[in-house]
C-alpha cells in the first residue's frame, strides 16, 4: 500500500511518465475495444458501428470543447464541420480520384479554412448571437447537401445511379484494406485504424488543453479583457481555436464515412450538432475527460436500448403520455445541468476538490505564518533574483498629452505622466477621475484620441494590448479576474508570456522542450506564490480564496510574465488592515528588486508607504503631481476628495498645479 | 411586387413568434429555445377545448393562450432561472433545448405526428392586397403581429409592469434595489412571451392543422427575424420580419422556392457580421 | 521505457483476446423470423405504426394459410440512416432473421440497400424510391410490394401531357420527391416533351406562393405533385387556388390520403386526381381497414402502406411455403420469383415477380392503374382506370 502511494507520488512528480501512462491506458482501452470488431463475427457488427459512432462523436466533441468548454463560445455548428469532413473526404476519394489519405487530409484542411473564415466573420459575437450564426451555418450546410447534385442529394453518396454502388470501397492504406463493420465474416479493421487516429487526436487534445495554449482559451472564456492582458492576441487565438475545433469536427465526419461507407444528408441535420454539444456538456465542458466520457454516455443512451426499461415503465402508467429516448435525453440533460452543472466529470472532480482543500488546509492552518511570506523566503527569492538596474533616473514610461473621449464625455484630458525605472508611481483621485481609463489607455484597451504613450522610448499608443503586454507591462484589475474554478497554480501559470506566444503545433505535440519549459514555469510559480504569500494554497480553487488572497494571486500572475512595469488597479480595495500592510511590504520588496509600478489607489497610507511619486487626477486631468507628502497635503487634492472647499484662498493653487504638471 | 407583398404578409407570423424572444431577451438576457413547442401547446390546448360548444371562439383561443403562458412561466422558474446565474452562465440555452426535446417527444406520443384540424379561429380563403392575392389567415396573423407590437410598445411605456420591464432591461441591479425581484419581471416576460407563442400557434394551426412539430419549421425563421431586427427592440421583429420574409420571397420568386430561405439565412449572417446587435438593437457596451 | 510499454500492451492484448466470446445463433425449430425495421421513435412514427401493425395483421391471417410458425422481430431505426444501419445489422447477425421488412423511409432504405443486397437475405420493402432497387444485380434480394415512383411517373406522364398541356412539377425536398421529378423528366423525354417548370417545397413550409407563381409564369396548366406529406400537398393546392393558377388537372399519388382531406378546403381538390394501382375505394380495402380498426382500435393512418405490407408478407410466406425452408435464403428468393400470385385480403395479383422483375406493379398497362379524386363532400371516389381517363371516358 505504501509502495503504491509512493508510486503514485512518483507519477505525479514526473509529467512525462504521467502522460505516457495516460496514452498507454487509452491505447489499451482502444485495443480492447477494437477486439470484437477485429473478429469479423456478425454479432459484433451493430456494436462496432456504435463504437464507430462513439469515436466520431468523441473526436468532434473534444474539438468542440476548445470552443464551448474553454473559450465559452457556444457553437451549434460542429455538425456542419462533421458533414464537411464526411462529404469532402468521400467526394475527393471517389469522384476526385485522390488517394484516400490525401482526400482525408484535404477534407480536414477545407473544414479548417471554412471554420477560420466563419470565425473571422463572427468573432465580435458572443453568447446567443454566436450560437445563432453557427446554427445558420449548420442549416445552410444541410441545405447544400440536400440540393447540390454532385453530392448525390437525397439519393445519398455514393448512390447506385451515379456510381453503380451505394457503398464506398474500403480504403487501402499501406497495402492494408480497411473494411467497415458492414459484413459478417470480414474483420472490421477500419475500427482499429479509427481508434489509433482517435488516440492520437485525444493525445494532442489533452496536451493542448493542459498547455498554455489551452490556458489562453480559458482566459478568453473568462474575459477577453483578461486574455489580452495576458499577452494573448484574442482575435487570432479565437480564429485558431475555431479552425482547430472545425478540423476535429471534420475528423469525426471522416470516421463516420469510414464506418458506414454511405452518406445520407438526413444524418447531418441540426440534431447532430446538438448531440455533439450534449456530449460536451453532459461529460463536463472545460474538463479534459468530460467530452470523452460524455460522448460515450450520449451515444450509448441514444443508440442502444438502455433507456427502454424506463419507457416501458412509463407506458405501464400511460399509453399516450410518456417519454421515449429523445425525450428522456432531454430530461437527462436538464437534470445534469441542475445537479452536475460542471458535467459528470466536472462533478466528480468537484467532489475530489472538496476533499483536497481540507487536507491542504490541515497542513497549512496550524502554521499561520506559512501563509504570510517569511522574511527568509523573501530574502531567498531576492537572492535568486539578480536585481535589475535601478537608476531612478531612467525613464520607463512616458504619457504625454493624452486625451480620450467617450461620446461627448472627455474621460482623460491631456494627461502627462512619467514612470521611472524601479519607482512606484501612485495615481490617486476621486471616483470617475479617469484613473482606470488612463490605465486602460496605457495597456492599449483604448487608443488615445490625442497624445502619445511610450515605453522605453518606443511608442505603444497604437499597439494592441497583447503587444503592449509582451513588451513588458503587466496589470491587475479593480475586481479580480481569475479562473474561479481552477487551482491557484493554474491561475499563476496563465500569467507567463507562454500563454500568448506558444504556437499551437508545439502545444499539440508536447515535445521534450515543452516538458522542460513546463517544469521551469512550475518552479517559478512556486517562487511567486511564496513571494505573495500563497504557499500551500497551490491546489485550492481560486474562487474559494479570500478577497485578499485573490488580489495576491492576481499579483503573482502578473509577475509571472516578468514585467518591467506593473500596473495595480486598486490593489487594497476590500482588504483589511493587516492584509493592506502585507501588500505594502510586498510592493516594497518588488520595488527593491527593480520593478516599476503604477498603483491606482484610494488608500492613502499605502500610497504614502510605497510610492515615490504621486499624481492626482480629477475629472480627467491632472490636478497635482509630486512627492507623496506634497500632493496629499495639497488643498485642491483634499477638496477633490472631500468634495468641499478646503482651500481658504484658491488663488495660488493654479500656479502650483502648473508647476507640478 | 407579388414577392414583396407576400413577404410582408408572411413576415407577420415570424415577427409574432420573434416578439417573444425580444420580451425574454430584454428582461433576462435569455431566449427560450423551446418556443416552437409552445406554438404546439397553444394549438393542442385550444384543440382540446374545441369541443366545449358553450365556449365562444375567443374563449377557446384564450384558454390556449393562457395555458401556454402559464407553462412558460413555470418553465422560466424551473429551467431558466437556475441556469442563468451570471453573464457567463449559458446553461439556459441547453436547458431550454432539453425542454424542447421533452415537449416534442411527449406531444408526439400523446397526439401523434399527423396534423389535426383546428376548426375555428380561421379566416378561410384568399383576399387581395394591393392587387396581390394573399392568404387571409396569414394577413390576419400579420395584423395580430402589428397589434401585439403596438400593445407591447404602449404597455412598456405606460403601464407599471411595462416600466418595470424596461427598467430591468436597463439595469437589473437597480430594479432589485428598488425592492422588485428581476425574477418576477422575468416570470412576467416569459408568461407573456409564451402566451404570444401560443397565440401564434393557434392561429397558424387553424390554417395548417395542429402537429407537435408545428413550431419546428417556424422557429429557425423566427430566430432569424429576431436577430435581424434586434433582440432589444419591440419594433425589431416587425422590421426584421418584413426584411427577412421579403428577401426570402424575392429569392423564392426569382431563383426557386427552395432557395429563398437560403438567402434569408445569408442575410442573417450579413447582419450578424456587420451589426451584431441587429438593425434596431442597441449596442450593449461591454463592461470591462 | 517505450519498449516496456509495448510489451505491456502486447501482454494485455493477449489476456483480453482470451476472453472474447462468440456464438452463432438462429432458430432451427422451423419458426419463420421476419425482421421489421422502422422509425418507432423519431419524428415520423406513423411510418413504423403502419409497418408493424399490418405485418401483425397479415401474419395472424396468413400463418395458418401457409401452415407456418411466424415470428416478427422488431427493431427501431430511430428514423435515422445510421440507426437503420445498426438495426439491419442486428436483424441480420444477432437476431438471424430470415427476411427483412422495411425500413419504410426512403433515406434509411438507401443507407442499408447495398448491405442487405450483398449479405443476401430476402428483403421486402414498401419504400417507393426507385434507387433502392438495383435490378442489374445478378441476385436481387429486394422485392418491392409498392409501386416505385419511376413507374408512377411513367403512367402519370401520359395523363399529364395529354392534350399538349404544359406540365409543371412540384416535389418535396426529400428522396421520394427527388426521384419523382427525375422520373417525370425522363418520361417527358421519351414522349418528346419537356417539363416547363420544377419547384421544390421544403417539408412543413409556411408559404408556397413563390413556387406557384413561378409555375404560373411558366404557363403551366397541368401539375404533378411528388410530395411526401399530405399536409404539404394541402399547402400547395391551397396556394394553387390562391394564386389563381387554374390548371386543367393536378395529378398526384396516394400519399395524399394521409392528411389532405382533413386539412384541405373543397376548392383545393377541384381538378385534382391521383393515381394508384390499387382499388382504394373498393370493398377489400374497407374490410382491411375494418380488421385493422378491430385489432388496433384506430383507423389506418396510411392505408396504402398497410396494403403494401400485407402484400409483402403474403409474397414472402408464399415463397417460404414453396421453398420449404425459410433458412435456405436462395431457395426462398427463387421461389418468390416464381410464385403464382400475391393476395391481399380478397385481391390477387397474378404472376407478381419474375427473375428480372422484383416490382409488384408495372407501368406498362395503363388499365391496371386507377384514377381517384374527391367528391364535393371530400370523400374519396374512383373515376375509372387510367386508360379510360386518357380516352376521356372518366
Amino acid at each position: 500500500m505504501a509502495r503504491l502511494t509512493e508510486l503514485a507520488a512518483t507519477v505525479r512528480k514526473r509529467p512525462a511518465l504521467r502522460d505516457l501512462l495516460w496514452v498507454l491506458a487509452l491505447g489499451l482501452i482502444a485495443f480492447w475495444a477494437s477486439r470484437p470488431a477485429m473478429s469479423g463475427e456478425g454479432i459484433t457488427l451493430a456494436d462496432s458501428q456504435i463504437l464507430g459512432s462513439i469515436c466520431a462523436i468523441m473526436v468532434a466533441a473534444v474539438g468542440l470543447n476548445f470552443l464551448v468548454g474553454h473559450a465559452r463560445l457556444v457553437s451549434l455548428g460542429q455538425g456542419a464541420f462533421f458533414a464537411i469532413g464526411a462529404y469532402a473526404s468521400a467526394w475527393l476519394t471517389l469522384d476526385g480520384g485522390w488517394h484516400p489519405l490525401l482526400a482525408m487530409v484535404a477534407a480536414l484542411v477545407i473544414a479548417g479554412v471554412i471554420g477560420a473564415l466563419l470565425a473571422m466573420a463572427s468573432m465580435r459575437l458572443r453568447g446567443p448571437s454566436f450560437a445563432m450564426i453557427t446554427l445558420v451555418v449548420t442549416i445552410l450546410v444541410e441545405r447544400i447537401l440536400v440540393e447540390w447534385a454532385p453530392l448525390g442529394r437525397l439519393s445519398g453518396y455514393p448512390n447506385t445511379l451515379d456510381h453503380g454502388s451505394g457503398l464506398l470501397e474500403p480504403i487501402k492504406v499501406f497495402g492494408m484494406e480497411l473494411d467497415p463493420p458492414l459484413f459478417a465474416g470480414i474483420p472490421a479493421d477500419v475500427i482499429l485504424a479509427i481508434l489509433i487516429v482517435l488516440v492520437v487526436a485525444l493525445y494532442g487534445y489533452r496536451n493542448v488543453s493542459q498547455s498554455s495554449w489551452g490556458r489562453s482559451l480559458r482566459a478568453i472564456g473568462t474575459s477577453e479583457h483578461l486574455a489580452a492582458h495576458l499577452g494573448v492576441n484574442v482575435y487570432a487565438r479565437k480564429v485558431a481555436a475555431m479552425a482547430v475545433a472545425s478540423v476535429y469536427g471534420a475528423v469525426g465526419g471522416v470516421f463516420y464515412v469510414q464506418v458506414f461507407a454511405h452518406l445520407q444528408p438526413e444524418s447531418f441535420n441540426i440534431y447532430l450538432s446538438i448531440t455533439i454539444i450534449l456530449a460536451v456538456m453532459l461529460g463536463g465542458a472545460g474538463t479534459v475527460l468530460g467530452p470523452i466520457v460524455g460522448s460515450i454516455v450520449i451515444v450509448l443512451l441514444q443508440q442502444t436500448d438502455v433507456l427502454q426499461p424506463l419507457v416501458t415503465a412509463q407506458k405501464n402508467i400511460s399509453e399516450s403520455w410518456y417519454l421515449s429516448t429523445p425525450g428522456l435525453i432531454g430530461l437527462l440533460l436538464i437534470l445534469t445541468l441542475a445537479v452536475l452543472p460542471q458535467g459528470l466529470v466536472g462533478g466528480v472532480q468537484g467532489l475530489v476538490h472538496r476533499f483536497r482543500p481540507a487536507a491542504v488546509n490541515a497542513d497549512v492552518e496550524p502554521d499561520a505564518g506559512a501563509a504570510a511570506p517569511t522574511a527568509e523566503a523573501a530574502e531567498m527569492t531576492e537572492q535568486e533574483e539578480s536585481p535589475r538596474e535601478t537608476s531612478g533616473e531612467d525613464v520607463l514610461l512616458t504619457v504625454r498629452g493624452v486625451r480620450r473621449m467617450f461620446g461627448g464625455l472627455t474621460a482623460v484630458d491631456g494627461v502627462d505622466l512619467t514612470v521611472r525605472a524601479g519607482q512606484v508611481h501612485a495615481l490617486i483621485g476621486p471616483n470617475g477621475a479617469g484613473k482606470t481609463t488612463l490605465a486602460n489607455l496605457i495597456t492599449g484597451v483604448y487608443a488615445p484620441n490625442e497624445g502619445e504613450i511610450a515605453l522605453r522610448g518606443q511608442r505603444i499608443d497604437t499597439a494592441p494590448t497583447y503587444r503592449i503586454i509582451r513588451s513588458g507591462i503587466a496589470r491587475t484589475f479593480q475586481t479580480p479576474l481569475l479562473f474561479g474554478h481552477e487551482t491557484v497554480e493554474e491561475n499563476v501559470l496563465s500569467g507567463f508570456a507562454h500563454t500568448g506566444t506558444l504556437p499551437f503545433w508545439k502545444a499539440w505535440l508536447k515535445l521534450p522542450s515543452e516538458y522542460r519549459r513546463d517544469r521551469v514555469m512550475r518552479e517559478r510559480t512556486a517562487e511567486l506564490m511564496e513571494l505573495v504569500g500563497l504557499k500551500g494554497f497551490e491546489h485550492l480553487e481560486a474562487g474559494s480564496l479570500s478577497y485578499g488572497k485573490q488580489r495576491a494571486l492576481e499579483i503573482a500572475r502578473a509577475l509571472a510574465s516578468d514585467p518591467s512595469l506593473l500596473i495595480l488597479d486598486e490593489p487594497a480595495a476590500g482588504l483589511n488592515t493587516a492584509e493592506t500592510a502585507e501588500l505594502g511590504q510586498l510592493m516594497l520588496r518588488l520595488r527593491a528588486r527593480g520593478l516599476a509600478m503604477i498603483i491606482v489607489e484610494h488608500h492613502m497610507e499605502l500610497v504614502t508607504m510605497v510610492s515615490d511619486e504621486v499624481t492626482c487626477m480629477n475629472t480627467g486631468s491632472v490636478l497635482a503631481h509630486g512627492k507623496p507628502a506634497e500632493v496629499l497635503a495639497d488643498p485642491h487634492v483634499v477638496e477633490a476628495y472631500l468634495g468641499v472647499s478646503a482651500v481658504a484662498e484658491p488663488a495660488g493653487a493654479p500656479l502650483e498645479r502648473t508647476d507640478n504638471a | 411586387m407579388d414577392a414583396i407583398v407576400s413577404g410582408l404578409v408572411l413576415g407577420g407570423l415570424y415577427a409574432l413568434v420573434a416578439q417573444g424572444f425580444v420580451l425574454t431577451y430584454v428582461t433576462s438576457r435569455t431566449i427560450n429555445f423551446a418556443s416552437g413547442e409552445f406554438l404546439a401547446i397553444g394549438a393542442f390546448v385550444a384543440l382540446g377545448v374545441g369541443s366545449w360548444s358553450w365556449l365562444p371562439t375567443p374563449g377557446k383561443v384564450a384558454v390556449g393562450v393562457v395555458a401556454a403562458g402559464i407553462i412558460g412561466a413555470i418553465a422560466y422558474r424551473l429551467l431558466v432561472v437556475p441556469f442563468a446565474r451570471s453573464e457567463h452562465d449559458s446553461r439556459w440555452l441547453l436547458s431550454t433545448v432539453g425542454l424542447s426535446y421533452v415537449l416534442l417527444n411527449l406531444l408526439t406520443h400523446a397526439e401523434g405526428a399527423n396534423p389535426q384540424k383546428l376548426p375555428f379561429a380561421r379566416a378561410e380563403g384568399t383576399t387581395s392586397l394591393l392587387g396581390v392575392a394573399v392568404n387571409k389567415q396569414q394577413l390576419w396573423i400579420a395584423l395580430v403581429a402589428v397589434l401585439v407590437t403596438v400593445a407591447l410598445v404602449l404597455g412598456s411605456r405606460f403601464t407599471s409592469a411595462g416600466v418595470l420591464m424596461r427598467a430591468t432591461a436597463e439595469d437589473p441591479q437597480a430594479v432589485s434595489l428598488m425592492g422588485v425581484s428581476p425574477r418576477r419581471v422575468g416570470v412576467m416576460a416569459y408568461a407573456l412571451a409564451s402566451a404570444i407563442a401560443g397565440l401564434a400557434g393557434i392561429l397558424w394551426a387553424a390554417e395548417v392543422g395542429a402537429t407537435p412539430g408545428l413550431g419546428v419549421h417556424i422557429l429557425v425563421s423566427a430566430f432569424a427575424v429576431g436577430v435581424i431586427g434586434g433582440l432589444t427592440s419591440f419594433w425589431g421583429p416587425l422590421v426584421g420580419g418584413a426584411l427577412f420574409a421579403v428577401v426570402v420571397q424575392v429569392g423564392s420568386y426569382q431563383v426557386g422556392a427552395l432557395w429563398g430561405q437560403v438567402f434569408g439565412l445569408l442575410l442573417v449572417i450579413v447582419v450578424l457580421v456587420i451589426r451584431p446587435e441587429g438593425l434596431l438593437g442597441r449596442r450593449m457596451e461591454a463592461k470591462l | 521505457m517505450k519498449k516496456l510499454a509495448i510489451v505491456a500492451l502486447a501482454t494485455a492484448a493477449l489476456a483480453l483476446s482470451a476472453c472474447g466470446g462468440s456464438s452463432e445463433g438462429g432458430s432451427s425449430d422451423g419458426t419463420v423470423r421476419i425482421g421489421v425495421v422502422g422509425p418507432e421513435t423519431g419524428p415520423a412514427p406513423q411510418y413504423y405504426t403502419d409497418l408493424i401493425r399490418p405485418a401483425e395483421l397479415a401474419v395472424a391471417q396468413l400463418a395458418e394459410k401457409y401452415d407456418l410458425k411466424v415470428e416478427l422481430v422488431e427493431v427501431d431505426d430511430q428514423g435515422t440512416p445510421d440507426g437503420a444501419s445498426r438495426a439491419v445489422q442486428k436483424l441480420l447477425n444477432e437476431e438471424n432473421v430470415d427476411a427483412i421488412l422495411g425500413p419504410p423511409l426512403s433515406g434509411n432504405a438507401l443507407q442499408v440497400a447495398d448491405v442487405i443486397q450483398r449479405t443476401g437475405r430476402p428483403w421486402l420493402s414498401p419504400a417507393i424510391a426507385p434507387e433502392i432497387m438495383d435490378e442489374s444485380l445478378e441476385q436481387n434480394w429486394l422485392f418491392r410490394t409498392n409501386y416505385n415512383s419511376a413507374d408512377l411517373s411513367e403512367v402519370v406522364a401520359s395523363l399529364l401531357f395529354a392534350d399538349d398541356a404544359k406540365v409543371g412539377v412540384v416535389h418535396s425536398a426529400d428522396a421520394y420527391g427527388q426521384s419523382g421529378v427525375d422520373s417525370v423528366k425522363a418520361e417527358a423525354k421519351k414522349l418528346g416533351k419537356t417539363v416547363a417548370a420544377v419547384e421544390a417545397i421544403q417539408p412543413g413550409a409556411t408559404d408556397f406562393s413563390a413556387g406557384i407563381s413561378r409555375l404560373k409564369a411558366a404557363g403551366v396548366d397541368s401539375v404533378f405533385l411528388a410530395i411526401t406529406a399530405g399536409a404539404d400537398t394541402s399547402t400547395v393546392t391551397k396556394t394553387i387556388a390562391q394564386q389563381g393558377l387554374k390548371p386543367k388537372r393536378v395529378v398526384t399519388n396516394a400519399t395524399i390520403m394521409a392528411d389532405f382531406a382533413e386539412l384541405a378546403d373543397p376548392g383545393q381538390w377541384e381538378n385534382l386526381v391521383f393515381v394508384d394501382p390499387r382499388d382504394l375505394v373498393g370493398e377489400n380495402l374497407a374490410t382491411i381497414a375494418k380488421d385493422y380498426q378491430a385489432k388496433f382500435d384506430e383507423a389506418p393512418i396510411l392505408p396504402t402502406n398497410v396494403y403494401s405490407v400485407m402484400a409483402a408478407i403474403d409474397a414472402y410466406l408464399a415463397g417460404v411455403a414453396e421453398a420449404g425452408d425459410a433458412g435456405d435464403y436462395d431457395a426462398v428468393r427463387k421461389a418468390m420469383e416464381g410464385i403464382a400470385s400475391v393476395s391481399v385480403g380478397a385481391d390477387t395479383i397474378d404472376a407478381p415477380f419474375a427473375a428480372g422483375d422484383h416490382e409488384l406493379y408495372e407501368a406498362e398497362d395503363p388499365s391496371a392503374w386507377n384514377v381517384f379524386g374527391f367528391n364535393d363532400k371530400g370523400d374519396l371516389e374512383m373515376r375509372g382506370n387510367l386508360e379510360e381517363c386518357l380516352s376521356g371516358t372518366c
